[in-house]
């Protein structure tokens, strides 16, 4: 199960990263997703993994019984998912903006920030 | 009385952005709120640093559950110089967007961000645990997010989308670097990892992989040789008050974030990872440098020498002595102000001229020979000219470097020296110096700026407090500097001693 | 998306999702549940609401109040007033058979901005209250040592809980109104 999840997480992180890669910009946002999901599997599978032993401590005894699983793995998986999600809607909204104003989907012509040249009109007040 | 001089710079940022979020339709009782916050803040985290002078290393458990299991703040000298030179800068930054920043974006939530982002320094400064410390910096990113591309217009959205992506990878990848430590160790807590390392049984073949993820990760936040390119693509685009706020601060967090978890955790096998750390310094200096004297634009000169000061600021920590470690600090401590302060001033002049650029600009020291002299005083403190701030810094690394007989680093150090004032020299002959250009189709160039009104120059005055406030500053430091190298000295010696620090966090 | 019957059945369920989303909540001190699920369910029923009225007729059904205020007539003191403004805005709300010239009614709304803020203000001062009055450090929990009917043992963190449900639900319903405006 392991070495399978190993193989998962690689393929998640190759695939994300040639998608980041890529000048789409629906293209972009789908590989940092990618490369976000293939993290939190990364974390859950070097937390190591037990099955069927919830760590809950039962009413009759003091602690959990053998074999259980880490929960702070888990936990940590949570918190990243959910500021993960966060920060992937921000993504979203921000391309959405850009394809808007700008009236393109190629990431190749969004150079403008580093020409030498200031623009002609700044952008201030 | 611990937990409650740790709490104070988290709780004061924190009901500061609540009350402006009850205040949302009203900019005006936003403005009175966030500049109290931050006057508190800056009082706070005062008090606390003197505290810390004193006492020592102070720590407490959030919702009492002990040490290894719970989170930890912890506060020793470097962190407490870190919150308050940043609650420093947010206060003169907030005085400054009063009549620098426009009115659209203080309406759509500039202050309560601002007032977040404070709050995520303070947390990713003060806190005890590698997970923590990794939530503190995503809160801060968002906020960054947000201020960057906040108003909306074409560079903002180009430069926000080249930020948010590279910074979603780094973070990413430092998610990665704390699992591998927590699959490997067991722990998350800083201190129990600390001790855990140096103990002889303990397997750390993966802890050096893991701290090549930590400096990767936090290598790509603050802009260091072959992974700052986001950086002059992004922060020069957003309105000044906030470009100002952002490249003054949040690279400096990553330097932190860095020196902290290597002089703690990643502390062994060092024969490897400092090599690197040493190239690495020094090809982000020199590039960095290089990069700016390229460039035309006064906001993309300061932005690239933000590179090249990272430079410095990681050579300390590659030289990995003492004085070594006390120059960084110093420097960090030194750039915060500085920097910070030249983009202010850069502001004000496009405030009052229209415009970045240097071929535009012109002949600023007729008008506003304050300002002049005020950039002159901050130009010479980021080179290095002696007796100013920046000089000490870079003595105390110079010179740790030749007590390590590190001589090709010392010597790339004060050639890029040698640059910055070449830098700095050309924004004075082009911006305050030249004569105006005279503008295309216009041949009257006598009484080519219409006068001002009453009520601009009011405003330009305003604009003109936190500047001043801030050279003051830099000047104290510069003259007086005897006791922020002290203090630095000590802050350095409190990094190396790390069983000091496993003590007071692990201890009942 | 108008259909009969998602609209007749949305109107019972709103109060329904409400109690269950309470009842989340407050199940989360022991068993699975809490804040943030807690809010996520409740606020589902107003989501369903705009989709099928539009956000502008869940911003005036649920989230304004307009308080009915009469002139003080002069043979009546300042406190019967009061009263009189007490009993036309509850029992009498309504009876009031005023003509519509003579009552005023003032019109207060509950942005979503507001219950984000009271939520964050909940959960950051639960702590500090553990802190101020147990006595140990930030987030510190106070017990109560006595039971409630229904809800159990009251403590700081339930304080926390409430704070996060009512964020939880402000942030949902700020994105479903600006996302249904566009």
């Amino acid at each position: 199960m392991e070495v399978l999840l190993c193989f998962v997480v690689g393929i998640l992180f190759s695939v994300g990263l040639y998608f980041i890669l890529h000048r789409h910009f629906f293209k972009l946002i789908l590989g940092l997703m990618l490369f976000g999901l293939a993290t939190n599997l990364f974390i859950f599978v070097i937390g190591r993994l037990t099955r069927g032993g919830s760590p809950i401590i039962a009413e009759t005894s003091e602690v959990a019984l053998e074999p259980f699983a880490d929960p702070v793995p888990q936990a940590l998986l949570l918190t990243a998912i959910v500021i993960g999600f966060g920060i992937q809607a921000f993504a979203i909204v921000l391309i959405r903006r850009v394809h808007q104003s700008f009236g393109t989907t190629d990431l190749d012509d969004l150079d403008t920030t580093e020409k030498i040249e200031t623009p002609e009109k700044p952008e201030f007040e | 009385m611990n937990k409650l001089l740790l709490i104070l710079p988290l709780l004061l940022p924190l009901y500061g952005a609540i009350l402006c979020l009850f205040f949302w339709f009203r900019p005006r009782a936003q403005k009175i709120v966030s500049l109290l916050a931050q006057l508190g803040l800056v009082s706070a985290s005062l008090y606390l640093l003197l505290h810390v002078n004193s006492a020592g290393i102070i720590k407490t458990q959030i919702g009492s559950w002990p040490a290894p299991f719970g989170i930890t703040l912890v506060a020793d000298l470097f962190s407490c110089l870190m919150v308050l030179s940043s609650s420093i800068i947010g206060l003169a930054l907030i005085v400054y967007s009063l009549q620098g920043l426009d009115g659209a974006r203080q309406r759509f939530g500039y202050y309560p961000l601002v007032l977040l982002l404070q709050l995520g320094i303070g947390g990713a400064c003060l806190t005890g645990d590698l997970f923590n410390l990794f939530v503190w910096f995503e809160l801060l990113l968002i906020c960054c997010f947000v201020l960057i591309s906040l108003g909306g217009t074409k560079a903002q959205l180009e430069g926000a989308i080249k930020y948010v992506t590279i910074n979603i990878i780094a973070s990413s990848i430092l998610l990665m670097g704390i699992g591998v430590v927590y699959g490997t160790l067991g722990s998350l807590n800083m201190a129990e990892l600390a001790s855990l390392v140096r103990m002889p049984e303990t397997d750390t073949s993966l802890v050096s992989m893991a701290g090549m993820f930590f400096l990767l990760a936090f290598g790509i936040k603050s802009a260091v040789f072959p992974l700052f390119f986001w950086l002059p693509a992004s922060y020069h685009t957003p309105p000044i008050a906030i470009s100002a706020f952002i490249g003054g601060l949040i690279t400096k967090v990553g330097v932190y974030a860095l020196v902290r978890t290597f002089t703690l955790i990643f502390a062994i096998n060092l024969e490897l990872s400092l090599p690197l750390i040493m190239l690495i310094a020094g090809f982000t200096m020199v590039i960095g440098v290089l990069g700016a004297a390229a460039q035309k634009d006064f906001r993309k000169i300061l932005s690239f020498h933000i590179v090249s000061q990272i430079g410095y600021m990681v050579m300390g920590l590659a030289i990995y002595t003492p004085l070594a470690l006390a120059g960084s600090i110093f420097f960090i401590i030194h750039n915060i102000l500085v920097k910070t302060n030249l983009f202010l001033i850069s502001g004000v002049v496009a405030q009052r001229h229209g415009s970045f650029g240097l071929k535009k600009l012109g002949g600023v020291y007729l008008l506003q020979p304050v300002l002049a002299l005020l950039f002159v005083l901050s130009a010479f403190s980021l080179a290095g000219i002696p007796p100013f701030s920046g000089f000490w810094g870079k003595f105390m690394l110079a010179k740790a470097g030749f007590d390590a007989q590190d001589y090709t680093i010392v010597a790339t150090s004060l050639a890029v020296s040698l640059f910055t004032i070449f830098s700095m020299t050309k924004i004075w002959n082009e911006v305050f110096w030249k004569k105006k250009p005279a503008e295309a189709g216009v041949e009257n160039t006598t009484h080519e700026m219409e006068p001002e009104s009453a009520a601009a120059r009011t405003t330009r005055r305003l604009m003109y407090v936190p500047v001043i406030f801030l050279t003051l500053l830099i000047l104290y430091i510069g003259l007086y500097a005897e006791q922020l190298i002290s203090l630095s000295g000590r802050a350095a010696e409190q990094l190396l001693n790390h069983e000091l620090y496993i003590h007071v966090v692990l201890s009942k | 998306m108008k259909t009969s019957i998602l609209g007749t059945a949305i109107r019972l369920l709103v109060p329904v999702f409400q109690l269950f989303s309470l009842y989340i909540l407050f199940r989360g001190h022991n068993h699975p549940g809490g804040g943030f699920i807690g809010g996520l369910i409740g606020s589902i029923g107003y989501i369903f609401y705009a989709m099928v009225y539009g956000p502008k007729e869940v911003v005036h059904l649920f989230f304004n109040f307009s308080l009915y205020v009469e002139d003080r007539a002069d043979h009546r003191s300042r406190t019967q007033a009061y009263l009189q403004t007490l009993k036309n805005n509850t029992w009498q709300r309504k009876q009031t058979k005023l003509p519509k010239e003579a009552r005023k009614a003032r019109e207060y709304r509950l942005e979503p901005m507001h219950l984000i803020a009271t939520g964050l203000l909940l959960a950051v001062s639960s702590g500090v209250l553990g802190m101020l009055f147990s006595g140990g450090p930030y987030m510190s929990a106070l017990w109560a040592d006595f039971y409630l009917p229904i809800l159990g043992k009251p403590g700081t963190p339930i304080l926390f809980d409430l704070g996060v449900y009512l964020l939880v639900m402000g942030v949902v319903l700020k994105i479903t109104f600006i996302m249904s405006e566009d």
